[in-house]
């Protein structure tokens, strides 16, 4: 299992940086966004430079600092640009990469490091929704830390760390940078959001509809938890809600209770605290726009253990007064009636993904020694990454 | 005239000592320019602090042009505000000397614009806290230079003055007097700084704008109102305009603005106490109820129609872990059972779990178990985290006093790690109570039930009888009520 994590690191990280501000599908809305990445030290396996482009959580185009070339990762941006658009793009990141080394280092510079591995990155990106509203972000880290901002509506850097200052007086001294950014973001941004856009309505509007699995689960020592396991949808935009008797008890939209499946559709788990002595009906309900009408799944409870463990009792008691010895063993196996029922089995592709989102988290805490410093990572994401072996 | 580390090391050495040799390197009386401030209670002194002056090295494009250069710098501030005080009269007179063209001596004047905590500065070395500060230089927005013709022929400064330990950081902008490029001779003219010198070869400035904050880092428990402090002070006649934006894991947005003139909109969310801001220069915010969503950094922003500068706020939640010690029978028939040590509700992420045993036989020393595993961790609803934390140990034999098991999570928000214990007895023990306590009450109300027949027979025996099932239950009520595993938190 873990040399499966190890491999998947790098994956994991990109798109964790493509679910970044996502854009939220149910309200009909698109995003395109860039994500530049450049590191002091390329030995972590991770190329010196690389950039990877989005529409929507759809990764389009890939550079790297080893092809040193702008590659489509989708159909449907190759099928649709020219090889012109690939040269442009090429040259276009060649530069930045020339930029980003420098970048790296000047940082470090800048905080008084001469040596480790240091990275700088970039993050910039437009969203349009579907009344028109458009919204546009540019900005930078270091470490894996907010560096600097720009505030597209003042038209001025905010610097997000001590040490940022200098960086954000001189571009705030001269407005015509965060002018030419604020016009990309607005306009050139929005253009090619919506060429990109025709290019890929059937994959951007493709729909995938979600399995659901219901079971329950009584820790030691705690209620029984009902869990509602929703996988496999596409968009990743859902409404997954515990009804207790016809009334809702438990809403899940939470953005980031959702997770990502490998073959691009998404999964998310919701989970609720119960009193099985209540006569009630529990039911999970799923809204996905892949639905014509909302899917629910009842919980069918096994038969209460608490009544098992009273008639049990009962039992033994009457049979004690009989014969002692024979009432001895019974009241044990009634005790062995107590274990937790394992009627608990995880989806296989579920686990893959608790992995991944242990990564998001913060660190992997499952392989104590391996990664003795679990730490939360920000979305600037890797540079916690955590090194196995 | 620059401060020798060994008075330095004296300084830390002893309070009582230092405030002499603090006072006497760090102030410095001025005769003849010497006005003292409004209050009779203040007492105008100058505050000498150490500093690096950061700039820029030519390079090419980029974000930064080529790397920075770092020199050794000096930062007067004249005419400072502090407390009257006894031991100021032994003061030295501030003399400085001839100094090489090269040696950089910022000298700012505070004249309107005051310097706040200008006394735990001056202090702060004698308090074992250490001040850093960073000059560079300051660059002003295109449209606030256009304003008016006096505005053009000055340079401006910035400092950034952070106490150590958090305490308070300080951003101070400032303005040399106004020169005419022409007039000032080459020997009066720093060389890289293309700044005129003062006779006494210092850049002679003014403080014209600084902004401040007592809580760089906010470190709080969920649920909590806090204050993230920020205080701003210019020229009375200044217009001022307050941004609050929140940066987290790269999201930023703005979430408080003031600007003058303009409605205030009526937010639920963190707020600004304006009548305090245009009262005091505070422009602190306050967020209620604080939540795991809230945490970040927050930037104060202030400008002015000249100047602007900002404060960087860190605002961290720390909640500490309720832990609960519980074990789990093994398959049946199995010598091993399960420890598990449940860490709930904490944050941030990362704990720290140790596991020890404490056997009877070895005089109850505490043994490690370094054999562990824990499960995923869970995020809860209110952001906070839980994992559990599991060991597998053998159950003592029947022979054996019983071993008590304790689990120490250490977390950022303990001083003192958390320890959980439990006492795991006999396996056979236990079975053999409940057994014991099936043959009592088998026997009880097998008594009761032959008395009750008997009662019905021979009305001579009841008494009898009832003797012996008192007896009874009292040997048999605590075999039943002892719990099957001792636990106890801390």
């Amino acid at each position: 299992m873990f040399s499966g994590v190890k491999m998947r690191i790098v994956p994991v990280f990109l798109f964790f940086l493509g679910l970044l501000c996502l854009s939220d599908a149910s309200t009909g809305s698109h995003s395109l966004r860039y994500f530049y990445t450049g590191v002091s030290d390329p030995g972590l396996g991770f190329p010196e430079y690389y950039s990877v482009g989005y529409v929507d959580d759809k990764p389009i185009r890939w550079y790297d600092s080893v092809s040193q070339q702008s590659e489509p990762r989708a159909q449907w941006i190759a099928k649709n640009v020219g090889p012109e658009y690939w040269e442009r793009s090429t040259q276009n990141q060649r530069s930045w990469q020339q930029t980003f080394k420098a970048n790296v280092k000047i940082a470090m510079d800048r905080y008084n490091q001469s040596r480790g591995v240091h990275s700088f990155q970039l993050m910039y990106g437009c969203e349009r929704d579907r009344d028109g509203s458009t919204r546009g972000f540019f900005q930078y880290a270091y470490d894996g830390q907010d560096f600097i901002s720009l505030d597209k509506d003042r038209l001025i850097w905010v610097p997000a760390m001590v040490g940022a200052e200098i960086t954000e007086q001189k571009w705030n001294a001269d407005r015509s940078f965060a002018e030419r950014l604020k016009g990309y973001l607005e306009q050139t941004c929005i253009e090619w959001l919506q060429k990109y856009i025709q290019y890929g309505t059937k994959e951007l509007d493709s729909k995938v509809r979600p399995s659901v699995k219901v079971w329950d689960r009584k820790p030691e020592g705690r209620s029984t938890t009902l869990h509602c396991q929703v996988t496999g949808f596409y968009p990743r935009d859902i409404e997954v809600k515990w009804v207790k008797n016809g009334e809702v008890i438990l809403h899940g939209t939470a953005a980031k209770d959702i997770l990502p499946n490998h073959d691009g559709t998404y999964q998310i788990q919701e989970s609720v605290e119960i009193n099985p002595k209540e006569e009630s009906t529990y039911s999970c309900h799923v809204d996905h726009s892949s639905l014509p009408e909302s899917l629910s799944v009842l919980w069918e409870p096994k038969s209460s253990l608490s009544i098992g463990i009273i008639i049990g009792v009962i039992a033994g008691v009457l049979l004690l007064i009989i014969a002692v010895v024979a009432g001895v063993i019974v009241y044990k196996k009634k005790q062995k009636g107590e274990e937790p029922v394992p009627s608990y089995s995880f989806p296989t592709d579920g686990v893959t993904q608790m992995v991944l989102q242990t990564d998001w988290l913060g660190g992997y805490n499952a392989a104590p020694g391996k990664c003795p410093e679990p730490q939360i990572l920000s979305p600037w994401g890797f540079t916690a990454v955590c090194r196995f072996g | 005239m620059t401060l020798s580390p060994s008075v330095k090391a004296g300084c830390r050495g002893s309070v009582r000592a230092c405030l002499c040799f603090c006072l006497w390197q760090f102030l410095f009386t001025e005769g003849a320019e010497d006005t003292t401030p409004s209050s009779q209670m203040l007492r105008a002194v100058n505050l000498v602090l150490d500093c690096t002056y950061v700039s820029e090295s030519a390079g090419h494009g980029g974000m930064f042009p080529g790397g920075f250069t770092r020199e050794k710098a000096l930062l007067v501030l004249r005419n400072v505000s502090v407390p009257e005080h006894e031991s100021l009269d032994s003061i030295t007179d501030f003399q400085p000397q001839p100094v090489e063209n090269e040696a950089m001596i910022f000298e700012a004047t505070v004249t309107d614009v005051e310097i706040p905590e200008s006394e735990a500065l001056l202090h702060a070395d004698c308090n074992g806290q250490e001040v850093s500060c960073e000059i560079s230089q300051y660059f002003r927005h295109k449209e606030g230079k256009a304003g008016s013709g006096e505005e053009e022929n000055t340079a401006c400064f910035i400092s950034s003055i952070h106490i150590s330990g958090n305490s308070f950081s300080v951003t101070v902008v400032m303005k040399t007097i106004p020169y005419q490029n022409d007039s000032v001779g080459k020997d009066r003219w720093h060389p890289r700084l293309k700044v005129p010198l003062s006779p006494r070869g210092t850049i002679t400035m003014t403080v014209a704008f600084a902004v401040f904050t007592h809580t760089p880092s906010i470190r709080t428990q969920l649920g909590n109102t806090v204050k993230l402090d920020c205080g701003l002070k210019l020229s009375a006649a200044d217009v001022v305009s307050v941004e609050w934006w929140r940066q987290h894991k790269g999201s930023g947005r703005s979430i408080y603005m003031y600007q003058p003139g303009t409605a205030n909109r009526e937010t639920t969310g963190p707020w600004m106490d304006i009548q305090n801001l245009q009262d005091s220069g505070d422009a602190s915010l306050f967020i209620e109820g604080l939540g795991v969503k809230d945490e970040g950094t927050y930037i104060c922003l202030v400008s002015t129609t000249h100047y602007n500068a900002q404060q960087i706020i860190q605002v961290l939640v720390i909640e500490p872990p309720k832990v609960k010690l519980y074990s789990t029978p093994s398959h049946e028939g199995s010598s091993r059972s399960l420890l598990t040590c449940e860490i709930n509700n904490y944050y941030p992420l990362d704990v720290h779990v140790k596991w020890g045993q404490k056997v009877p036989e070895n005089e109850g020393k505490l043994i490690e178990i370094s054999e562990s595993y824990s499960t995923s961790h869970r995020e809860n609803h209110d952001g906070t985290f839980t994992v559990s934390s599991i060991v597998s140990v053998t159950v003592p034999s029947p022979e054996e006093r019983g071993t008590t098991y304790t689990c120490s999570v250490s977390h950022v928000s303990l001083q003192v790690p958390i320890t959980a214990s439990l006492h795991l007895a006999s396996a056979a023990d236990v079975e053999s109570f409940i057994g014991l306590a099936g043959v009592s009450l088998a026997t009880v109300i097998f008594i009761v039930f032959c008395c009750f027949l008997s009662s019905k027979r021979r009305d001579e025996g009841r008494s009898q009888c009832r003797e012996q099932t008192a007896a009874d239950t009292d040997t048999a009520t605590p075999h039943v009520t002892t719990p099957q595993h001792k636990k106890k938190q801390h």
